[in-house]
């Protein structure tokens, strides 16, 4: 296993634009293919291409929030998501996601989701179970 | 064997007008195709509009900018989540707060559906026979969901049997007639439900309901019983919270007993023998061992239906970089069907119609999949009508191996909690959300 040097002290609110220069040297570089099927998993909580049918506001942490991600500050993504590697960011669940990651695979998800458009999402509401719904 | 539009459409044996399954098909040539016909890369038909299904139908469609046709072929009228409908048993949530309709899934992404059953499936010509009509496909993903297993149940096989003893394993009607029976139990009754052996849809499933039910009994009918008799020899999901739960916060409700595979049940009388005992429930809850849905096993390969449930005639063995069969080439399995180390979760469906419609977007433009995909399970389980706790992880494809193994950092919820209930209701609606626009 590599180890990295940053990675003992994750850089909350860092404004450095480049948080893993090392990683690229030492690895090849990831593809936008294996990002983008992996991106999607995070739909799950935080809406399709990042959009959150929930909470709008990254920096909302209040209970019960899986905010957008879209359109986010790249450094952002990167410092947050090592904040909850690290446990620096205490996280009821995405400290599991986060420590299964590589780092290599955070850059790429926060280079993917800042290129997706922040756009307003509606949860799709529900219907009656029809009574000709099979048994 | 390449077909135009027009075949096609003859093909499928809907007249125009017939029904509103082929007004769809033919709208769609219209205005929500992206790109022209000429310009398609293929057709890919999917069977099922689960959480599979559906979700491959949209990705498809987005990743492809329109350039692959998809068509769904769904038997049922609507979408019923699986997840939280244990909560209609606990009595928080209504059957109808988990239905939904496919329109905004199939405008927003123009897909063609066909609200029809498939009859077979031959791999040789690529045909898909339906009750009403027939099907070609360049590419075919299947995502049948499980199938009941009744070789040793087969008391329980006619719908008369489950109107009595309910599964309720698959959302539904079968869900409000338990829901009923449970709020027409006197108080002081035997709720029993079994839990088949591993591996099963939804692996905490079972202990969950366990949990509902008694959250239901304990608020409304506190001299009443849930007796679960578990044919694995401990709790196969979350032990260590169920366990708790099970002992504090149901203490004297629920009675778990591992290692009681179901036998026999007497349906009239709602007894259930397991191999060393007799029990008698007011209310009696089966949920039959499962295999991959019917779909999966009616699929020709030459003259022969081999079915693609090849692991140990229950589940289909794929590749795990493109979802396509081991068995037959053009052929992919997604979803519960799917033979794997992995839960038979709603968000596992998902991640792997994502990473099926990803790797087919690639094939049909001539690259190559992925060859090292990473996808995250989280899987909330609710013990009350508010409080729930997590198993959650990240799974990476292992090259040496060629399968998904859990990556670090996995694990569940130090306890249950409101907070995470909370959490779990942004998962419902986001991959509601999702799947289905």
């Amino acid at each position: 296993m590599i180890i990295f040097a940053d990675e003992a002290k994750p850089q909350a609110g860092a404004k450095q634009d480049q948080p893993s220069q090392a990683l690229q040297i030492t690895q090849p570089p990831i593809s936008e293919n294996h990002i983008r099927s992996l991106a999607a998993s995070c739909a799950a909580c935080h809406g399709t291409n990042g959009n959150s049918a929930i909470g709008n506001s990254v920096i909302d942490n209040s209970p019960g929030n899986t905010p957008s991600i879209s359109n986010i500050y790249k450094p952002t993504f990167v410092s947050q998501m090592r904040a909850f590697r690290s446990g620096e960011r205490p996280a009821t669940v995405m400290h599991r996601h986060a420590k299964g990651l590589t780092l290599q695979e955070i850059d790429g998800l926060a280079e993917y989701f800042s290129k997706q458009p922040r756009q307003p999402v509606k949860a799709i509401s529900p219907q009656h179970l029809s009574e000709t719904y099979p048994n | 064997m390449k077909l135009n539009r027009r075949d096609f459409i003859k093909l499928t044996g809907y007249g125009a007008g017939l029904s509103a399954a082929s007004a769809t098909l033919l709208g769609c040539a219209g205005s929500m195709v992206k790109t022209s016909p000429k310009l398609s890369r293929g057709k890919v038909v999917i069977i099922g509009g689960g959480y599979a299904g559906a979700s491959a139908a949209k990705y498809l469609r987005m990743w492809s900018n329109g350039a692959i046709e998809v068509i769904v072929i769904e038997k049922n009228p609507q979408f019923v989540s699986c997840p939280l409908s244990n909560l209609v048993l606990g009595g928080s949530k209504n059957i109808s707060d988990l239905t939904f309709g496919y329109d905004l899934l199939k405008k927003n992404h123009g897909i063609q559906w066909i609200q029809d059953e498939v009859t077979s499936i031959d791999t040789t010509h690529k045909k898909i026979t339906m009750l009403r009509g027939e099907m070609i496909y360049d590419r075919l993903i299947i995502a049948p969901g499980v199938d009941f297993i009744y070789n040793d149940l087969p008391m329980l096989r006619s719908a008369e049997a489950q109107e009595q003893v309910p599964h309720a394993w698959k959302a539904g009607w079968q869900t409000v007639n338990l829901h009923n029976q449970l709020e027409a139990m006197p108080d002081g009754g035997v709720f029993v439900m079994n839990v088949p052996k591993a591996p099963y849809r939804c692996p905490p499933g079972p202990y969950e309901r366990a949990a509902q039910v008694a959250f239901y009994l304990k608020n409304n009918k506190p001299k009443s019983k849930v007796i679960v008799l578990d044919a694995n020899p401990e709790i196969t999901s979350k032990k260590g919270l169920f366990t708790k739960v099970f002992n504090e916060m149901y203490k004297g409700i629920i009675d778990y007993r591992p290692n009681n595979l179901v036998v026999d049940v007497d349906v009239a009388k709602r007894i259930v023998k397991t191999e060393f005992d007799t029990v008698k429930a007011d209310v009696l809850n089966i949920i039959p061992p499962q295999r991959a849905g019917k779909p999966a096993q009616m699929v020709r390969i030459g003259n022969e239906i081999t079915g693609l449930n090849n692991i140990d005639k229950r589940w289909c063995e794929v590749d795990f970089l493109t979802y396509e069969s081991k068995l037959v080439s053009g052929v992919h399995i997604i979803g519960d069907a799917v033979s794997a180390a992995l839960p038979k979760s709603a968000h596992m469906a998902t991640n792997q119609a994502k990473i099926c419609a990803n790797a087919i977007v690639q094939l049909m433009a001539g690259l190559a999949p992925d060859p090292s995909p990473v996808f995250a399970n989280t899987c909330y389980s609710y013990v009350t009508d508010k409080s729930a706790m997590h198993v959650a992880n990240v799974y990476r494809y292992d090259e040496a191996k060629k399968i998904m193994v859990s990556a670090e950092g996995g694990g569940v919820s130090a306890n249950p909690s409101e907070q995470e209930g909370v959490y779990a209701v942004a998962w419902s609606k986001n991959i509601w959300t999702d799947t289905l626009t």
